[in-house]
């Protein structure tokens, strides 16, 4: 039984451990770490390009986004270039995020989980690198479209048509070493990560390739036109980020800690009711809107039943956390990944406050929507993002971090950023929403009294934008040193924590426990 | 939950629920409505576009009006016929899938930062210059000046300056304030083609103006 719940091929967290193990474990270990190095080396180019070009987008969008907030409170500057208007770039700055960044550090992600999940080998990963090359096109298409005046103007499908194309042609592409991946599996079991893998795999064509149908290709009749945009929204939070994102938890908590997974019936609970509610949630953001009302009232219900997922997903997660606050010392991927969850957790329970009508009519239509989005995209999926890159990146280039301070920098400074526009936009939110509902208060006034939060703001996003730049540095000097190196194997990286003394990464603290798990 | 063929079934027939709920089902129960007819005039309702109101519905789309401003009035109350946007006289009465009809593309909006502009066509101000095509052009060129403090941005690449030729246009921007002593005594500021379609475009914004069965009117406006 414990070997199904374990997350993992026993082996990879034994790096650190072999000289303890004894007789037939060690030799299992060794056999085994060879070929965990093997499978990491066949996608490390790959992978580490889908970081790399993620990374570049983070930093393009989190300047979008800075002008952007600087044009809320500032809307007369720079107001006779029209790529810079607000209403371009507010949209290229979000969707930069959630296709350049989330998505194509998510598809890295996703293509070593396939690979270690399915402890197969990549193959042709050099043609791989075109499909790369076209996704990435893809979203540039789509960025500069969004900023030259080829917005469609649908929440979070802002690309125009022909960038939505390229963006699905690459996506096939991809999947095909996907699939090919899948076929090779030489692993019996499959464990919680790899359905989320798989559900995040399938659902994100389904979802964006109907999506642009039913709105660009072939629209439909306007009038049915705003249930899909909110279907598409919420599928793609909660049917594309978020299983990326959880396939990542599931995988790398258990694994850094060496432990099993802390309850796998409720993981099975969790997984499915999480799927079923998520593609239903769109009509909480239609709520007395221009559609029928079993719309929003059946949104509302499964907004409000995401409370079943939730509960199995952290009680799960969090129960293997349990007793081990140690690792927050030792593990940035847990430290990040850890945040990454307990903003999950409030983004769920804000999530289902959000949808509850007599709330929605107070703050929906408010900057508490884009407080949430901050939560959701950035405390959640983000950080789990980032978590993930510590633990992969090292292995992958086979040199370790290049200063722990940078890790804590990033850390601290993605925090307090985040900290900093959430409460920020959340108290403008409330603000907004009550003077809305007051008809004596005119609309301007609430712009006027939001003002100042705006201001806070802007510093947080600047904070936060700081952080990445420090993250983004410690990457590139990674591949630097790393550069001109032998491809090392995954004992290898420890001994790279040799060549590169007083650094961070995890897997030290993990004791002879964890070989006992690993074995067992 | 091993077998690799349960798992991927599982999970299409979890996504196949709300696509067909939530993108097929539209499709049909939305996307084929029709017109409504008044029996006594034939007249149809929504009315329908202009021309030069379509192509302002693109330039609508291409600045992203639709993160700040919602087209879309509701209703709350027992019985629901009442509640803020009504009090705001943003519209008669909540608009319905049927006031999308004969638009290319709704944009609902989820974004209050602005009022709503679902019928700002319609909209009445006791100041007769407002909401004027002169009043727009006036707005979207500075918005600030009409309405300090506004967070709008000012859409200046949507006009040109130019040399006064002879007569001044009879399209030119009323520019006030500071803005007024950076224009020449032999300048003016006209639009451009955009900004007539995009004026155009909210000036046919009427999504209340006439009545749906569907959907009651509220008693305060009636009156
Ligand atoms: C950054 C947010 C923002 C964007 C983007 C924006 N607006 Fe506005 N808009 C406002 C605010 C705030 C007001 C209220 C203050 C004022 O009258 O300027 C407003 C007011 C208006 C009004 C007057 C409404 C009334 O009832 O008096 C119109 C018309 C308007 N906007 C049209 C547009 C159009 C067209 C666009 C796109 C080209 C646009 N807005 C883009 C924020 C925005």
């Amino acid at each position: 039984m414990s070997v199904i719940v374990t997350e993992e091929e026993p082996v990879s967290s034994a790096s650190g451990v072999t000289p303890a193990a004894v007789g037939e474990a060690a030799t299992l270990i060794q056999s085994n770490a060879a070929e965990v190095a093997a499978i990491d080396r066949s996608v490390r180019l790959p992978v580490l390009l889908f970081f790399g070009a993620g990374l570049i987008w983070l930093l393009g969008g989190s300047l979008l986004h800075l002008l952007a907030a600087i044009k809320m409170h500032e809307p007369r500057l720079l107001s006779s270039v029209a790529f810079l208007t607000y209403g371009r770039l507010w949209p290229a700055a979000n969707d930069a995020l959630l296709y350049g960044w989330l998505s194509t550090a998510g598809l890295g992600l996703a293509l070593w989980l396939a690979a270690r999940l399915c402890r197969a080998r990549l193959r042709h990963e050099g043609l791989l690198t075109v499909a790369w090359a076209v996704w990435n096109a893809g979203v540039l298409l789509g960025v500069l479209g969004v900023l030259g005046g080829n917005s469609t103007s649908f929440e979070w499908l802002e690309f125009p048509w022909y960038a939505a194309v390229v963006l699905l042609g690459a996506y096939a592409f991809i999947s095909v070493w996907m699939l090919l991946m899948f076929r090779a599996r030489r692993e019996g079991n499959t464990y919680a990560s790899l359905w989320y893998l798989l559900a995040a795999l399938l659902c994100f064509p389904w979802l964006y390739a109907t999506a642009n149908f039913f709105l660009l290709f072939l629209p439909v009749q306007a009038s049915a036109q705003a249930p899909v945009n909110w279907w598409f929204v919420h599928g793609f939070y909660g049917l594309w980020l978020t299983p990326l994102a959880l396939a990542a938890a599931y995988y790398l908590v258990p694994k850094v800690l060496g432990r099993t997974i802390h309850n796998y019936p409720l993981a099975v609970l969790g997984f499915w009711s999480w799927l079923l509610f998520s593609g239903w949630r769109g009509g909480q953001s239609l709520v007395d809107g221009p559609v029928p009302v079993w719309m929003s009232s059946v949104g509302i219900g499964a907004a409000i039943f995401t409370i079943i997922p939730l509960v199995a997903i952290t009680n799960n997660l969090f129960g293997t956390f349990r007793g081990r606050g140690d690792a927050w010392g030792w593990s940035p991927s847990l430290r990040f990944t850890h945040v990454g969850l307990l903003c999950f957790v409030a983004a769920t329970i804000s999530g289902i406050l959000l949808a509850i009508r007599s709330i929605n009519r107070v703050l929906h239509f408010t900057q508490m929507e884009v407080a949430w989005n901050y939560l959701a995209l950035y405390g959640f999926v983000s950080m789990i993002l980032f978590g993930a890159m510590y633990y992969t990146v090292p292995r992958l280039a086979g040199w370790d971090w290049p200063s722990q301070n940078f890790i804590r920098y990033h850390f601290w400074l993605c925090l307090a950023g985040l900290g900093t526009i959430i409460f920020a936009l959340a108290m403008a939110g409330i603000v907004q929403g009550y003077g809305l509902r007051d008809p004596g208060v005119p609309v301007i006034s609430t712009v006027q009294m939001i003002n100042p939060l705006l201001v806070t703001r802007t510093c947080g996003v600047l904070l936060l934008g700081a952080g990445h730049l420090v993250f983004a540095a410690s990457f590139v000097l990674v591949l630097i040193r790393a550069r001109g190196g032998q491809p090392v194997t995954a004992s290898d990286v420890v001994g790279g924590r040799r060549r590169a003394p007083a650094v961070a990464t995890e897997e030290i603290q993990p004791t002879s426990a964890t070989v006992e798990h690993a074995v067992g | 939950m091993n077998r690799m063929s349960v798992l991927v079934l599982g999970i299409m027939a979890c996504f196949l629920t709300s696509w067909v709920g939530l993108a097929v089902t539209p499709y049909y129960q939305l996307g084929q409505l029709l017109p409504d007819t008044d029996d006594a005039t034939g007249e149809q309702a929504p009315p329908g576009f202009s021309g030069r109101a379509e192509q302002g519905r693109a330039v609508y789309a291409a600045n992203g009006c639709v993160s700040c401003h919602t087209q879309q009035v509701r209703f709350e109350g027992v019985p629901a016929t009442g509640g803020p946007d009504i009090e705001r006289e943003w519209g008669e009465r909540s608009t319905v899938a049927r006031d999308y009809l004969r638009d290319t593309a709704a944009y609902v909006g989820s974004q209050r930062v602005g009022p709503d502009l679902a019928n700002i066509g319609s909209r009445k101000s006791p100041d007769s210059y407002k909401y004027t095509t002169a009043w727009h052009y006036q707005h979207l060129y500075q918005p600030q000046v009409v309405t300090p403090g506004s967070a709008m941005p000012p859409m200046r690449f949507l006009f040109e300056k130019r040399k006064i030729a002879g007569q001044r246009s009879h399209e030119a921007v009323k520019v006030e304030g500071e803005d007024a002593k950076c224009l020449h005594s032999d300048e003016e500021i006209v639009p451009t083609e955009q900004a007539r379609q995009l004026v155009a475009y909210l000036q046919s914004l009427k999504r209340s103006s006439y009545p749906l069965p569907e959907v009651p009117t509220a008693p305060a406006a009636t009156e």
